[in-house]
């Protein structure tokens, strides 16, 4: 089935049309809920994003790859989730971290699990910056309005966010520049 | 980091394999069909139709109340140019020297050929009946209703059967149809001038026709005059997602709810004798909303600290604890958008008895526009809109560009050189007032009817 009609058909409520498009976008969903509500949350913030995806999929207007939307919505639904369960305060943990750089060829080598695993060990606060920055290419101005922050807090974070990284990169694989 | 696009790569387009019945789950939570909410172009509609209609109606009314008062033009404006005119004028005149009945049966027999032989000037004060007789002292050519009369009680005293005619009106009767016969209702001119006041009263306060003073002056096409207004409005605002949360427009629709809205203005107008206008003016608009937002799950967070001493006082140590109360927030919040504009109008004017109907159109530039109060952002918590304001939001423009007027309405003629305007608009916004970078676009446009004076210059 064409994308648009089935766009159409799931705007009607069409179950059979619902239903493929779940089939179609529900790993893509899963893994972005995975990155940013963790393994434990994953699912259930898939649920709720697929809900709001039905419930104002009338207001799609084929602008844009549906691909992007339904991406916006999930992220934005694991915002939420993660505002809810006030999972968004940032420790200001690290502070005085030495700035590491890591060899290239670490992460080269990681496959998207372990890239996950990575990420996961990041404080909330900082992991949701760095997905939004770094993953979905988000601006910083965008950021700062979508987590109701200053556009330096965001800067910050995503700097505190890379240092943890390369710390835990230099903690598991013994990288040292 | 430098490998910092490998994230990217490795991770956009990942996916994880779904477990069954999670499909079971979701199915379950989906919402019934829901309505989709219809952009109010409808009301828009219904609003510019009503008023319109009101409008022409009461054109019409006012049309027929025109031609059937006791409404001699504006003499202090218009010039005696007509055979009509220069009766009335000799009326005045020899009302004030207490000449009236005589110069009137010259007059009327000398200007009105048409009914010569059929007047009869009849200066007897013996009859005593409480009427005035009119018949069209000064008509409206275009107008049907020339040819009626009108009865209005005037003085106990004073007894006068007026039949004059204007010389359009003549035309009319004589050019077009026996309806019009001089002879059948216009038979005699009774006049006993008692009360000479009471005449010059009916003279003097008069209703000008805007026909009058619009191009006085001899060979002139153009006319100036000036507008102020104001009025109540309704300003209805409309929302679109821009790639922000879905549900964002729908909580924003929720939680602020239009109470009212009003505009005032200024215009300088340009009239040409075809009828087309030129106005160029500044115009304030303002809309209230009510904010209106609870929550029930909210929380506040107090830091507690206690510090500990030895018993001679000595400072031990401190601690620090955080204390949540957990309770309901209600936020009444009346929240202000305020907008200048310049508005450049074209305009036509066409008259209609003694007003005038007009309809303008014409592109309207915004100077400047600001807000107060709080709005849900897009995370759904409420944050201040006011400019300036600690930890305000940046949501709308502070200049919105062009927009669109378009406006009907009445001038209706009120005294010497002042008119009365009834005039229902509409000013369509062609841009979102909201931000560009905002995820939501928000479209207000203001729909209103403007009550005002126009003063017309000589």
């Amino acid at each position: 089935m064409h994308e648009q009609e089935l766009i159409r058909r799931c705007g009607v409520n069409d179950r059979v049309a619902q239903r493929l498009l779940y089939d179609r976008f529900a790993p893509l969903l899963l893994a972005i809920c995975r990155r940013y509500a963790g393994q434990q949350h994953a699912e259930d913030v898939m649920q709720d994003s697929f809900v709001r995806v039905f419930q104002y999929l009338a207001q799609y207007r084929n602008e844009g790859s549906f691909e992007g939307w339904i991406r916006r919505v999930c992220v934005n639904t694991c915002i939420r989730h993660l505002e809810k369960a006030k999972r968004l305060t940032v420790d200001y943990y690290g502070d005085g971290m030495p700035d590491m750089a890591v060899a290239p060829n670490v992460i080269s080598q990681m496959n998207a699990n372990e890239l996950l695993t990575l990420i996961d060990k990041i404080p909330d606060g900082y992991k949701t910056v760095f997905n939004l920055s770094v993953i979905e290419g988000y601006q910083h101005k965008e950021i700062a309005l979508l987590l109701g922050i200053e556009e330096s807090s965001s800067r910050s974070q995503l700097t505190k966010a890379r240092k943890y990284i390369q710390r835990s990169l230099e903690a598991t694989y013994k990288v040292e520049l | 980091m430098k490998d910092e696009k490998l994230f990217s790569e490795k991770l956009f387009h990942h996916t994880i394999p779904v477990r069954d019945g999670l499909w079971d789950r979701i199915e379950a939570q989906l919402p019934p069909k829901k309505k989709r909410t219809a952009f109010p172009v409808f009301w828009f509609t219904l609003f510019a139709t009503t008023l319109l209609s009101g409008t022409l109606m009461i054109g019409m009314l006012n049309n027929r109340i025109a031609d059937t008062a006791i409404t001699p033009p504006h003499q202090a404006l218009l010039k005696p140019t007509t055979q009509s005119d220069l009766v009335l004028a000799q009326i005045e005149t020899a009302a004030q020297e207490g000449t009236m009945a005589n110069n009137l049966s010259q007059v009327t027999e000398s200007d009105s050929p048409a009914s010569d032989k059929n007047h009869n000037i009849i200066p007897n004060s013996s009859t005593k009946t409480n009427k005035i007789k009119h018949s069209n002292l000064y008509s409206n050519p275009l107008s049907p209703a020339a040819k009626g009369s009108d009865e209005v009680v005037l003085n106990n005293n004073s007894t006068v059967e007026n039949n004059l005619y204007s010389s359009r009106a003549e035309k009319q009767s004589v050019n077009s149809s026996n309806l019009f016969s001089p002879a059948s209702f216009l038979p005699m001119a009774d006049i006993n001038l008692n009360d000479k006041e009471s005449l010059l009263l009916s003279i003097t306060f008069v209703k000008p026709d805007p026909n009058c003073y619009k191009f006085g002056g001899v060979g002139s096409d153009y006319a100036l005059s000036a507008d102020i207004f104001v009025g109540p409005g309704f300003s209805p605002k409309t929302y679109e997602e821009n790639g922000g949360e879905p549900g964002y427009a729908d909580a924003r629709k929720e939680t602020e709810n239009i109470q009212y809205a009003w505009a005032a203005g200024a215009r300088l107008n340009l009239h040409h004798r075809s009828g087309l206008t030129a106005r160029l003016g500044i115009t304030y608009t303002e809309a209230g909303d009510l904010f209106d937002y609870t929550d029930s799950l909210a929380t506040q967070s107090t830091t507690r600290i206690d510090s500990f001493f030895t018993a001679d006082g000595t400072f031990l140590y401190a601690e620090s604890s955080q204390v949540l109360i957990l309770g309901t927030l209600i936020k009444k919040i009346h929240n202000t958008y305020r907008y200048l504009d310049i508005p450049l109008l074209v305009g036509y004017e066409m008259p209609i008895g003694r007003s005038l109907v007009m309809v303008n159109v014409g592109p309207v530039i915004n100077l400047t526009s600001s807000h107060e109060g709080q709005i849900l952002d897009p995370l759904f918590h409420p944050r201040s809109i006011t400019n300036g304001e600690p930890g305000a939001i940046d949501v709308y423009k502070t200049s919105l560009g062009l927009s669109i007027y378009l406006g009907a309405g009445l001038v209706i003629p009120i005294a010497d050189h002042f008119s009365g305007i009834v005039e229902p608009s509409f000013l369509y916004r062609l841009k979102p007032v909201t931000l560009g970078s905002y995820p939501l676009n928000e479209h207000r446009h203001y729909a209103g009817l403007n009550l005002g004076i126009r003063y017309h210059f000589n």
